[in-house]
């Protein structure tokens, strides 16, 4: 009997499955049951200088950020200042909003007793979990009385991808193969600059015939061509392509051209 | 006249970066996390994370929600503003359409009230940060943008911004919910100076809400980012997947604008219903013969057309529309444009279409709410929980 019933029960709800997945619209609802491992936490290992001499017995903290609040474990720095923090996993739902997760570090009783110094910071949408984010933190050397400065992480996933900023005051044992480097750094910055170049030469030659008639107009074509002026100033620093670098005397004279242009109908 | 706007990296990198602001307390100091961002615009002197009150009655809670930045100097941004607004992580009955009354804004036109609302508990904050840089500087360019809820945010700040400051603004949103009414979607050319509406053809967000609500300007151009077709959840997200928006909002404007649909006259046949899927197509036919049919049925038009805001939300306003279209006493061949519109919804809402469709005020409401239903279940899986 129990049998019969509860077969009866199954074919119930493989129909009713059936129906409910039948129609695109109503098939994905059965992500609700969907949980997965988020990572908000890589395993973490590093080591804590000050002014280049080990940190012993120093209380270090970490902060994860999942689902709008923080969470906080600590642990102490060994004779040689090195510490340690697992890899920290929630099981949450797959979910297609962004959603923040961030991990911090902070040495406690720095710069003075019952002062807090935030020496690392790394944030990512959806999952922290990445090859990348895992090579980071396999070994961090932390100097606290570094500059806490930007670096940006590469999606070795996804190579792609745009760079991903976070901050510390750390030197990383594997940056060489997943924080983008200064010449790597230097070549976007390039390219944004020539990007521009371009996009303000677009905009004055656009409006020029309006420059006599709209103040407005007037107002941007001179910030157009001094700003055009100075970014080719630091074109001419950064490039070594000997074929652009011929280019920037024409880029010169239009931006030069106008700006007399203006200059001269001011004194009139 | 053109005003100089940023590029469509640029845009989407201040969408994409001010997410972070969620785990800031208000005023810190706020550092994008995309390079070509932190090269063009200052944000570490306008003031740091602004924060925004929102959730529903019973949950509310305030949470960094903007940002505000100043253009470096001898840079293309130079005289530039830019003011970044996040979407939601928590609370997402702004999209349901059970949710979706109107209030009048600033332009004097109606839009969604919780959107505004949020917006609103923003204000004071900005206003501050504001102020020092856009009074007495009457050439500063302001640049919205925002991705989500943060891109109807952004649209409800430039209005306010244009009217307030009197600056020119330009407004980028990515996969961005309708915000208002058609009045609100027909002024919005003269409230702002350059509109970049960025899609992916299969994000099901700015699906929502359903008409009356309306994609500002009206019959606008619209950058679609990807070409996909159909509805899939999964194209929603901002930045950190493959298929994101930060990703595809790459080159230039120029070559990635295309001009918004128009509105056609559209009639269903019930045999039509065969071919129905559920999909944006599919919408957009349904939503055309809704507005087709209404233009000739006496009633039920006066009482769309002459529509001043949905104080009681889309929900109500269906629930009237089928009581009017049930008393308008249509022809014969108004009733078989009615029921081949009713057999095509209940296909879209993936119900079967039954025999005998009778087009009684209650039944067309039940067929009005199982495709409101659809899609606000689609929409939520969206932004809130599915694969």
């Amino acid at each position: 009997m129990w049998h019969l019933q509860r077969s009866t029960l199954v074919c119930i709800l493989v129909g009713l499955l059936a129906l409910f997945t039948h129609n695109p619209a109503e098939a994905g609802m059965f992500g609700w049951f969907k949980r997965i491992d988020v990572q908000v936490s890589p395993e973490i290992k590093g080591a804590i200088t000050l002014h280049d001499k080990p940190q012993a017995d120093m209380v270090i903290k970490r902060g994860t950020f999942f689902e709008d609040s923080w969470s906080w474990d600590s642990t102490r720095t060994d004779a040689d200042g090195h510490f340690y923090f697992a890899e920290k996993t929630v099981k949450a739902r797959e979910v297609l909003h962004e959603r923040q997760v961030a991990v911090r570090l902070l040495a406690l009783d720095y710069p003075t007793k019952g002062d807090e110094d935030l020496f690392f910071r790394l944030s990512s949408s959806h999952n922290l979990k990445s090859r990348s984010s895992d090579l980071l933190t396999d070994g961090m050397h932390c100097e606290l009385s570094a500059e806490y400065t930007m670096s940006y992480l590469k999606s070795l996933e996804y190579p792609n991808m745009d760079w991903h900023g976070f901050q510390s005051k750390c030197r990383f044992l594997h940056a060489d193969k997943v924080i983008v480097s200064q010449a790597e750094l230097d070549a976007a910055e390039l390219e944004e600059t020539w990007r521009g170049i371009h996009s303000l030469l677009a905009y004055i030659t656009q409006n020029a015939s309006e420059m006599d008639t709209d103040d407005f107009i007037r107002f941007h074509v001179r910030s157009s061509a001094e700003s055009g002026l100075a970014m080719l100033h630091k074109i001419r620093e950064l490039e070594t392509d000997i074929d652009k670098l011929n280019t920037l005397p024409n880029f010169e004279k239009k931006f030069q051209h106008y700006l007399n242009k203006l200059n001269k109908e001011d004194q009139r | 006249m053109s005003i100089p706007v940023l590029t469509p990296n640029i845009a989407a990198a201040l969408a994409a970066d001010v997410y972070d602001t969620i785990e800031m307390p208000a005023g810190a100091e706020f550092t994008p996390a995309t390079g070509v961002l932190k090269t063009f615009f200052d944000f570490s002197r306008q003031g740091g994370a602004i924060h925004g009150r929102s959730g529903g009655l019973l949950f509310r809670r305030d949470s960094g929600f903007a940002v505000i930045g100043k253009g470096k100097s001898l840079t293309p941004y130079a005289n530039s503003i830019a003011i970044a607004f996040r979407g939601t992580q928590t609370g997402y009955d702004w999209l349901s359409n059970t949710n979706t009354r109107t209030v009048t804004i600033e332009n004097q036109t109606q839009a969604h009230k919780g959107f505004y609302e949020l917006f609103k508990s923003m204000r004071p904050a900005m206003e501050q940060q504001l102020n020092p840089l856009l009074r007495n500087n009457a050439h500063a360019i302001v640049h919205c943008a925002g991705h989500s809820l943060g891109g109807a945010l952004a649209q409800l700040a430039a209005i306010w911004i244009k009217k307030f400051y009197g600056n020119k603004v330009a407004l980028y949103t990515f996969g961005a919910p309708r915000v208002g009414l058609k009045n609100f979607a027909l002024q919005a050319p003269g409230s702002v100076d350059a509109t970049y509406r960025c899609i992916h053809g299969d994000d099901p967000v700015p699906l929502a809400p359903v008409w009356p609500y309306y994609h500002a300007p009206y019959n606008g151009q619209v950058v679609r980012l990807t070409a996909d077709t159909g509805i899939r959840v999964s194209s929603h997200k901002m930045r950190k997947v493959p298929h994101c928006y930060q990703n595809s909002a790459r080159g230039d404007w120029a070559n990635l604008i295309s001009r918004e649909r128009l509105q056609r006259q559209v009639f269903l046949k019930r045999e039509d219903h065969h071919k129905v899927t559920f999909s944006e197509y599919w919408m957009n036919q349904i939503w055309d013969a809704l507005t087709t049919l209404l233009r000739q049925s006496g009633g039920a038009s006066a009482f769309v057309f002459g529509l001043q805001g949905l104080g009681a939300g889309v929900h109500s306003f269906y629930d009237n529309l089928a009581i009017e279209l049930e008393k308008s006493g249509m022809n014969q061949q108004h009733s078989v444009h009615l029921e081949g519109l009713l057999a095509c919804m209940l296909a879209f809402a993936g119900k079967r279409v039954i025999r005998a469709i009778e087009l009684t005020a209650r039944f067309i409401r039940w067929v009005f709410r199982q495709v409101l239903s659809v899609l606000d279940r689609a929409v939520r899986q969206a932004i809130q929980q599915v694969k």
